[in-house]
């Protein structure tokens, strides 16, 4: 594959599947295992619509697929969102808490401030 | 370190770091992962100073950090 | 008698307290004060907006409704017909007591969302927290919806599909930069020549649309050949001009209309009935014709601002009112005497006002870049005239005095110093630092007219109209001169560049290989080889950036497009083309420069410590780093007590210089949609400290999470140790016209020195040795940390302290507690 059809693969997955326009329901819906609760995930500063990278699984993963699929080498980690159900991801790993202050700056780590996580923080 | 507030025990690099109170002094900011205070912590002895105390403003926070940051040697 | 000798009184204990907040509201008129008190404040608190804000939803319905109905329409008629149904249906009011009018929502406490900027965006604004209009479950149904229907249909989605993936890619990790390639979002100058200076209304302005229209139709109508080809297209867009001013023309009718109502049914008292019936003549009169008053000009004014943000989220304000206002204003005051100077105040601090109260939903990237404002909203005071002559006028010293006591954070000023300033005009300039607005910063302005003429070929005369198309950057409001569009994506996190050079290009925050891979660092055998890495990250980023923008604006009359903007721009009248078109301007790109001095300061203690005294390996170096400096506080302290740039110390000053000449270099060889030059200009607003969490740890001895320095050329916070002249010293060595395009330079000095007549004097010495050093820009922050102390113990009672924050000012309580912080820890500098 060449180098523009390699990251023709990565813009995809970063607009794909994760983008596509989703119900009220689904919109508000936060997974007991989301991706946002994880320690692996990495909010985008950029767009802070509740979009992030996995830390660990890379493009090419697909936590949704049955059997899912990880993929963990690569040079870009796996876009997701902050709401996406993490239940079968076998990296998933529980942050201690999760900093909801939205008064306080880009924390790629540790903050998530969309409406649906508040409360969510401990 | 450990946490003056809930004796939560971890090294310091298990506290999560925040910022510092100036870059030429010790003394920098972290919250600890089990009570979620903030701690002043002198990164040289890797030891508590004081607890940073949030006010209920959205916006102040007063941290009451004067004083503690001063420059180093 | 006796009361007004007990104000007098309490304002001198006041002055002593130097507590100027509560002064200003004493000395306003009853008018300006519940004006003042009545608007919303807009800017958000740290990235959150305050609570009462809420996003309109009406205008982006209304705006879908119309877009959809002509989905077969050319872009710029379209767009066109949908914004002229926002025009004639969106809710419109009037404030009580006021006296201009005009905003761009439906309710004062409203923000703008333009839905056709950015998908993410849009989504970011459904996640929002606080924002959504009672019922919230109706609310968040419709915003689904509505993003439904514009899922990757916006601006942003479309430039996004055709950058190369990997730039695409890179770009939106947020890593390396912000802003959006689109004028969806972006700082859109005002053609101010052809609209105040010309003396042209909407009407005059279809004159001349009908009259390019004739004569294009006589062509189209004619010999057929290739030539009249693009004349259909124009003739469109003519159409398109022609009808939003017509719509606009309406609007302003509309408000004159509810004026009337209002006084004619509702308002008993006969003064504010007689005001409604002014302000309904004024909406009669501008903007379809050039404006007889003050007022009327000021409306004018405010009409074309409110437009063009209907139309587009603009970030900036570029202005220049005592220039343009000041016809109108001495014709009223002083020569037919129409009005008081009072009076006057009064609408000069009304205009400042309606400009404060607009406010649009930005993304979170901007609301924390900008904290506390909602765009940098600077305008020009000052400078000359076009033959040179000294411009300061009598309007001049009443923005400043209007200034003081509305206390607005946005506008902010900037003023065009030079040798010929009146002493009295410099006084009411150093009484507005001193108040602590912060503003205006002070720029230097032979050094900038010579710096416009040098980067991108502005001819004097237009040089000499220059107005801050955003924070800092220079712009004539000329024909070919005016910027329509500064697209915000060539805003580089230059911290970056030696973060990639340590790292070989990988970003262990996004964790992606994001620059080019210039080699294994702990292998570099020398400073040569360090630097020339960072010289290749640089080239890759500046690069990078740039091409977001030049594919942006070269797209953007076919993705997005102003048709407003265009009918207000003399050479799209002329030539039929969007005035976002590279064709007719001459180009006035920078990049700015976010995060700079973090790179000399870096590279300087790289060669100090690695390759001159070798007390560490760059392998240790690169360890501590990849750990966030984790149990190594002795060697991080080590690296902080290398040399620093700010302190006229030639081992540091020197690498800053060459960094800044290799980015000059490279400016002259990537090129903007116009052919001219791309220079660089160092300057940070709060982007400081929404990077904190995003640049790595680096050799200057910051930590990941560590504010970054505070910007442009400024040293970093605390790290200048040998006082002001040292500062000033060290940034007189930069060339500030041959090196970049402006250089930031923030300042704090101390209240208490400067108090009183003695104060004036040492101020006026300073800027004395700043002009004869060549710096071209320098602004102040004089509140004390006792008072910064007090407002972050006791927010509720120091609600309207105002801060420089770096390319704005903003409210000390509406920014997060970090960037307080990062203040605080700025040098007081005694003079």
């Amino acid at each position: 594959m060449g180098r523009r059809d390699e990251w023709k693969q990565v813009q995809n997955s970063m607009y794909g599947e994760i983008t596509k326009a989703r119900s009220v329901e689904e919109r508000e819906k936060v997974p007991d295992a989301a991706c946002g609760l994880c320690k692996n995930f990495a909010e985008n500063a950029y767009a802070s619509d509740g979009r992030g990278l996995c830390k660990i699984l890379k493009v090419g993963s697909n936590i949704a697929a049955d059997p899912p699929v990880f993929v963990t080498a690569g040079e870009v980690g796996l876009p997701t969102m902050f709401n996406t159900d993490a239940a079968a991801c076998a990296h998933y790993a529980k942050m201690d808490f999760i900093d909801t202050d939205g008064t306080e700056v880009a924390d790629p780590g540790y903050r998530r401030v969309q409406r649906q996580m508040e409360g969510k923080g401990k | 370190m450990k946490c003056t507030e809930c004796s939560f025990e971890a090294p310091v690099a298990k506290f999560r770091y925040l910022y510092n109170a100036r870059i030429d002094a010790s003394i920098a900011l972290r919250q600890c992962p089990q009570c979620q205070a903030w701690l002043a912590v002198d990164e040289l002895s890797g030891s508590v100073k004081q607890k940073v105390g949030p006010g209920e403003a959205p916006w102040g926070k007063s941290a009451g950090i004067e004083g503690l940051a001063e420059d180093a040697r | 008698m006796a009361q007004a000798a007990k104000i007098q009184e309490s304002i001198e204990d006041l002055e002593k307290k130097q507590e100027w907040w509560w002064i200003a509201e004493k000395k306003r008129s009853k008018r300006l004060d519940y004006l003042r008190k009545a608007v919303w404040k807009k800017g958000a608190i740290g990235g959150n907006y305050a609570p009462g804000v809420k996003v309109d939803l009406e205008i982006p319905v209304l705006f879908t409704q119309m877009y959809n109905w002509w989905k077969f329409d050319p872009p710029m008629l379209r767009r066109a017909k949908a914004n002229a149904h926002i025009l004639d249906n969106m809710t419109i009011f009037i404030t009580d007591h006021a006296q201009l009018v005009g905003y761009v929502g439906t309710t004062p406490n409203t923000l703008l969302w333009r839905i056709d900027g950015a998908s993410m965006v849009n989504e970011e604004l459904y996640n929002e927290p606080g924002v959504m209009p009672e019922p919230e479950q109706a609310s968040l149904k419709k915003v689904a919806d509505l993003n439904a229907a514009w899922a990757g249909q916006t601006a942003v989605d479309k430039v996004a599909r055709i950058l190369d993936p990997e730039d695409a890619v890179k770009f939106l990790s947020g890593a390396i930069g912000w802003g959006a390639p689109t004028s969806a979002y972006g700082y859109s100058g005002k053609d101010y020549e052809f609209l105040f200076a010309q003396r042209n209304g909407f009407l005059d302005i279809i004159e001349k649309i009908d009259e390019a229209i004739e004569k294009a139709e006589d062509r189209t109508m004619g010999a057929p050949g290739p030539d009249i080809l693009p004349l259909y297209e124009r003739l469109q867009n003519w159409d398109a001009m022609k009808m939003i001013l017509e719509a606009s023309i309406r609007y302003a009718n509309r408000y004159a209309r509810l004026a009337r109502i209002i006084a004619e049914n509702y308002e008993t008292d006969p003064t504010r009935k007689e005001e409604l019936i002014r302000l309904a003549e004024t909406c009669e009169h501008v903007p379809a014709h050039a404006p007889r008053s003050l007022q009327e000009s000021l409306q004018y004014d405010h009409f074309v601002q409110v437009l063009a943000r209907i139309e587009a989220l603009e970030g900036a304000w570029p202005a220049r009112p005592d220039y343009y206002h000041w016809p109108m204003y001495h014709k009223d005051v002083n020569v037919e005497k129409n009005i008081t100077r009072e009076e006057a105040l009064d609408l000069v601090g009304e205009f400042m006002i309606r400009a404060y109260e607009v406010g649009g939903f930005g993304p979170r990237w901007a609301r924390e870049g900008l904290q506390g404002i909602t765009g940098t909203w600077v305008w020009t005071l000052g400078g000359v005239n076009k033959d040179g002559t000294d411009a300061c006028n009598d309007l001049t010293v009443a923005f400043l005095q209007a200034a003081r006591m509305v206390r607005v954070a946005n506008p902010t000023f900037a003023f065009r110093w030079h040798p010929k300033v009146a002493d009295d005009v410099m006084r009411e300039v150093f009484e507005c630092i001193r108040h602590g607005l912060g503003y205006p910063s002070i720029r230097n302005d032979p050094v900038l007219i010579q710096n416009a003429m040098h980067w991108h070929g502005h001819p004097l005369e237009e040089a000499r109209t220059w107005v801050h198309q955003a924070c800092m950057s220079p712009c004539p409001t000329t024909k070919h001169g005016v910027q329509p569009m500064r697209m915000a994506s060539a805003t580089a996190n230059c911290a970056k560049m030696v973060e990639y050079a340590l790292h070989n290009g990988y970003d262990f925050v996004v964790q992606m290989q994001m620059g080019p891979k210039t080699g294994d660092a702990a292998k570099f055998k020398d400073f040569e080889e360090f630097f020339a890495a960072w010289v290749k990250q640089m080239e890759w980023l500046t690069n990078t950036l740039v091409r977001t923008v030049n594919l942006g604006r070269y797209k953007d009359p076919e993705f997005f497009g102003r048709p407003f903007l265009s009918a207000t721009y003399e050479r799209a009248v002329e030539s039929g083309l969007d005035a976002v078109s590279p064709v007719g301007e001459r180009g006035n790109c920078w990049i700015t420069g976010f995060t700079w001095v973090e790179n000399a300061d870096s590279l300087a203690a790289v060669k100090k410590l690695v390759f001159d005294d070798k007390k560490y390996t760059m392998a240790e170096l690169l360890d501590a780093l990849r750990t966030n400096w984790e149990g190594r506080e002795d060697m991080r302290l080590d690296f902080v007590k290398a040399p620093k740039w700010g302190n006229d110390d030639d081992y540091v000053d020197d690498i800053m210089l060459r960094c800044l000449r290799e980015v000059a270099r490279h400016s002259r060889e990537i090129q903007c949609p116009c052919g001219n030059t791309w220079p660089l200009l160092p300057e940070n607003v709060s982007g400081n400290i929404h990077y904190s969490s995003i640049v790595g740890a680096l050799p200057n001895g910051r930590r990941l999470g560590d504010a970054l320095y505070d910007g442009g050329i400024s040293p970093g916070p605390g790290l200048d140790k040998k006082g002001p002249t040292a500062v000033l010293k060290s940034c007189g060595k930069i060339d500030h016209v041959g090196d970049g395009r402006a250089f930031l330079l923030n300042q704090r000095l101390s209240p208490t020195q400067l108090a009183g007549e003695k104060g004036y004097q040492l101020w006026k010495a300073y800027i004395k040795t700043w002009a004869d050093l060549g710096l071209d820009h320098v602004q102040f922050n004089m509140v004390s940390d006792e008072t910064l102390r007090a407002a972050q113990r006791d927010p509720e009672k120091y609600q309207e302290v105002i801060v420089r924050v770096a390319g704005y000012s903003a409210h000390f309580v509406d920014i997060s507690r970090k960037t307080q912080d990062n203040i605080i820890q700025r040098t007081i500098q005694g003079i």
